[in-house]
């Protein structure tokens, strides 16, 4: 096994209860799954889903109500968070305003009583690779938004703890700070080969920064997978709406060929390959599509799957994104086409079609084909 | 996969016991000072003088006296009638007051608010001391009203203890008015006026009715401290008992501590009752006057408007100045009969070095080790309840407030009830004052710190715990550095208060801790009036100097930080 594959930190059926006012909320229900070793793990969903909590309880700052959380052949359960080695990056920072930047990254140096030359050498060696070297004797009250980032980031770092935990940390800085910020935290990340789980509700982010992610929802993990493969090939009806953008059209089972599945939607029928182990459904389902596998042309060269009236056509420099009302269905069809389509605009009649191949089929919420 | 615990894994699992620790001492301290003695006052409340504490012996006879004994009935009434009288006129003078200056243009607007909060600094029993001074039967003041024909009745009695009451406790309504009236929304007065109200109406309708929620709440705060005041009906109440005095005449005058614990209950559960109708209607006011908008209150400059305003503002603070004047003119001279003072004297403040090595002393030491041990325990309490939130914290909430309503003196006659017999015995040593104290005082600190650290992040704390210290290094290096300011101005304000404190240690102090407030007491009551002034003089501008330097500490104006509500 490669090393990068060893199970690092492994969570097995965690649960977690919170009582307000005689209503139980189920923050977590029976979360099982593993982050491996020097990984960056997302875990994505939206606000309320229990990502926070999870973090929380990795880091021992909430108690479990059920299950147990391993670290390697520890069971991390028991132990109080000042013993488990874990550095936190907090979403505002949590830089202590009474000390300076240099007092605030040796501050756990100190309480673990080492020499003073040592806590020197590392708090410069770590300043050096979070990219902030010249301002140890300022006050955190002195710096940027994304520089103080970094502090955080460097007192998290500096006593190398085996595990990393960073609780929204982008949520506070400007979107152009943002996209900076997150190669630099994968760069740094990479850099320290420190196990990495981070807590986020940006889509675009998590994407963007993950080796794998963890997408939830209401207290539970709907699917786990490489940002491709979330992306791709989504678990789940959640997961391919909650990922990106997506088309969901209601269709029909029309017959089964052998492993594959005849849909009719729109005015056609699709075939695709079932997945393994799929055994029996009704007749309704929803075909999904992703606006880039859409395809859209004028009514008058030929027939597609859907009829329509463009509705917006937006320039969005690298392709064009139309717009499209088709009869029959409420919504906006998001067509996304890599150069504008001659003789098409706003207003005019046009027919959509797709590649089988790319058509995602759920039944009752969970993907079939 | 799993493996045994390996030895490194079982070190692991020491949890950090310091907070359970820290938060036995401060619940151990809670229910042996606290608890116990307020229980067994209530308990022996219930049984006669005399008899010991058990089942077979409990009835009500200590409660009966209020029906039987006149002068129970009478100490009763008088402590509602002269609380009531005490509501009323510092409503009557606070409220107008308060608008006149938010709304009129008054020269030395920012001097009169400050020297408005000076009788607020001026122990209660002084200002009674001073009142006698001016007021008795050979008083400065008597002698010009009987000059101009005005026949005031004895200032030993309701009147006297009504009057002094009255000008010490009116700037509570009158800064919380004025507050009040400065930051409400002026639009609404603005529509009213646009429909066509005039300012009697406009005053009636929409500004008083406005701020009533806040005033009433202000109002039954001053109802609790004029119903639990010992010091003034002490100085000038003469024959006419109320609640405290009643508790203190059966203590020093019969050691019937079976009767004082059952007139206690009686007194706390008035306070109680009041309390709870405070926080009734604060949570109730539901106006929300303060106002965002940019629009400017309309200010009254008319000549006349203006004329009547400093009269009555400007005479209303110089006559509640008129304590402080007199005791120092009193200090300087052998005597005061008639209108001027006679026989210029420093002998009186030569006399002070005589009470260095004793009350002085006393008043220092056990002022400064109650304010810390009331910083220490309210600053545990108070992070363990708001961090922590063990099972049973609620309790420990309410416990560590209810000196909060407890009277000073109730609190002398619980720590008397319980400590003069049995295992430990502490009446006459300078612990049962420095528990007493700090029993009073740490809900000050308490109220402080909790405000103090629902401002701080948690994470702060969380971020030291995770990167490896324990609680006790994040308590220290994190936790504590930053509630610091608010920690001190509250230890350093209740080391003021406790300088002049006088209804807990009138009934706790002996011979060898008698304090700076009991010598003033009773030089007042041996007729010496001029020492009683200068060491008056001596205490209330040390008190001042104090107060003083934590307002330019804390940044807040003298206002500001009694302002209450």
């Amino acid at each position: 096994m490669p090393e990068e594959d060893m199970p690092d930190l492994r969570y097995e059926r965690v649960r977690k209860v919170f009582h307000t006012r005689n209503v139980e909320v189920v923050a977590l229900n029976d979360v099982s799954f593993v982050i491996f070793e020097g990984e960056l793990f997302c875990l994505l969903g939206p606000s309320g889903c229990g990502k926070t909590t999870l973090l929380r309880c990795t880091a021992g700052l909430e108690r479990l109500d059920g299950g147990r959380i391993y670290y390697g052949d520890t069971d991390f359960t028991a132990i109080p968070p000042f013993r488990r080695g874990i550095g936190m990056v907090f979403q505002n920072y949590a830089l202590y305003p009474h000390m300076t930047v240099y007092d605030n990254v040796a501050y756990p140096l100190r309480i673990r009583k080492l020499p003073r030359g040592e806590i020197d050498r590392r708090v410069r060696e770590i300043m050096e690779l979070v990219g902030l070297p010249g301002v140890l004797r300022r006050n955190p009250s002195e710096l940027s938004g994304g520089q103080q980032q970094r502090v955080a980031l460097a007192r998290a770092l500096v006593y190398r703890p085996r595990l990393l935990l960073l609780d929204e940390p982008l949520a506070n800085l400007d979107a152009k700070l943002k996209v900076y910020m997150r190669t630099e935290i994968r760069r740094i990340q990479k850099q320290a080969k420190v196990t990495t789980l981070y807590v986020t509700h940006d889509q675009q982010e998590a994407m963007a920064i993950a080796d794998r992610l963890g997408v939830m929802e209401g207290g539970v993990v709907r699917q786990i997978g490489t940002p491709s493969e979330i992306y791709d090939d989504p678990a789940n009806e959640f997961v391919a709406g909650f990922i990106g953008e997506m088309n969901f059209f209601p269709a029909r089972i029309i017959s089964w060929e052998g492993d594959k599945l005849v849909v009719a939607v729109g005015a056609a029928q699709k075939r695709k390959a079932l997945r393994a182990g799929i055994k029996a459904f009704g007749d309704e389902v929803t075909v999904a599509l992703r606006p880039e596998h859409l395809r859209i042309f004028p009514s008058t060269s030929g027939e597609g799957v859907f009829k329509g009236k463009v509705r917006v056509v937006q320039f969005l420099g690298k392709f064009v994104r139309y717009q499209v009302a088709i009869s029959g269905d409420a919504g906006l069809v998001e067509v996304d086409m890599p150069a504008a389509v001659p003789g098409l605009q706003e207003g005019d009649e046009a027919v959509l079609d797709f590649d089988p191949r790319d058509m995602l089929v759920f039944y009752a919420g969970e993907r079939v084909a | 996969m799993m493996g045994g615990i390996t030895p490194s894994a079982r070190r692991l699992l020491h949890k950090d016991y310091t907070v359970y620790l820290v938060l036995g001492l401060g619940v151990l301290f809670v229910v042996v000072f606290l608890a116990y003695p307020l229980l067994r006052t209530v308990l022996i409340a219930f049984v006669p003088n005399g008899r010991e504490l058990s089942f077979s012996n409990m009835s009500l006879v200590n409660f009966e006296k209020f029906l039987t004994s006149n002068l129970y009935r009478r100490s009763l009434i008088n402590s509602f009638y002269i609380s009531f009288a005490v509501v009323g006129l510092t409503m009557l003078i606070g409220v107008p007051m308060g608008y006149l200056v938010a709304r009129v243009e008054i020269p030395g607007k920012h001097v009169l608010l400050s020297l408005s909060v000076v009788p607020l600094i001026m122990p209660a029993f002084l200002g009674a001391f001073a009142w006698i001074i001016l007021l008795g039967r050979n008083g400065a003041l008597r002698y010009v009203f009987e000059r101009v024909g005005i026949d005031l009745p004895p200032i030993y009695g309701p009147f006297g203890v009504i009057l002094a009451m009255t000008l010490m406790y009116y700037p509570f309504v009158f800064l919380l008015s004025e507050g009040a009236f400065e930051t409400a929304n002026p639009t609404l007065e603005e529509s009213a006026a646009v429909m066509g109200a005039r300012l009697p109406r406009i005053l009636r309708t929409i500004s008083l009715p406005l701020i009533i929620p806040s005033i009433a709440a202000g109002g039954i705060l001053i109802f609790i401290r004029a119903i639990s005041n010992f010091g003034v009906p002490a100085i000038v109440g003469g024959s006419t008992y109320v609640l405290p005095t009643l508790i203190y005449f059966q203590v020093n005058g019969f050691w019937n501590l079976h009767a004082a614990a059952a007139i206690s209950l009686v007194s706390v559960l008035i306070t109680g009752g009041a309390l709870w109708l405070q926080r009734y209607i604060v949570s109730r006011r539901e106006y929300e006057t303060i106002s965002a908008s940019r629009s400017k209150l309309h200010i009254h400059r008319h000549p006349v408007a203006k004329a009547l305003a400093i009269v009555f503002c400007w005479g209303v603070v110089l006559v509640s100045l008129f304590p402080q004047f007199t005791l120092i003119v009193m200090s300087f001279f052998k005597t005061w009969n008639g209108l001027w003072p006679r026989g210029f004297t420093l002998s009186h403040y030569l006399a002070i070095p005589k009470f260095l090595s004793g009350p002085i002393k006393n008043t220092l030491i056990l002022a400064t080790s109650s304010s810390l041990g009331a910083a220490m325990i309210g600053t545990l309490i108070a992070y363990v309840v708001q961090r922590r939130r063990p099972p049973g914290s609620a309790v420990l909430d309410y416990a560590v407030m209810l000196p909060f309503i407890l009277p000073g003196i109730v609190v002398a006659v619980a720590l008397l009830s319980s400590f003069s017999s049995g295992y430990l015995i502490l009446r006459g040593t300078y612990w049962i004052m420095i528990i007493s104290f700090v029993i009073r005082r740490t809900p000050y600190v308490f109220r402080s710190v909790s405000a103090g650290l629902t401002q701080l992040d948690p994470a702060l704390e969380e971020a030291s715990i995770l990167s490896g210290a324990t609680w006790f290094q994040t308590f220290r290096k994190v936790t504590l550095p930053l509630i610091f300011p608010t920690l001190a101005s509250g230890t350093i304000l209740t080391f003021a208060t406790l300088l002049t404190e006088l209804s807990t240690s009138i009934l706790l102090y002996s011979a060898k801790t008698r304090t700076l407030s009991i010598a003033i007491y009773d030089s007042v009551n041996d007729g010496d009036y001029g020492l009683a002034s200068a060491l008056a003089v001596v205490l209330f501008f040390t008190v001042f100097a104090v107060t003083y330097a934590i307002n330019r500490y804390t940044g807040k104006s003298m206002a500001a930080s009694f302002r209450i509500g």
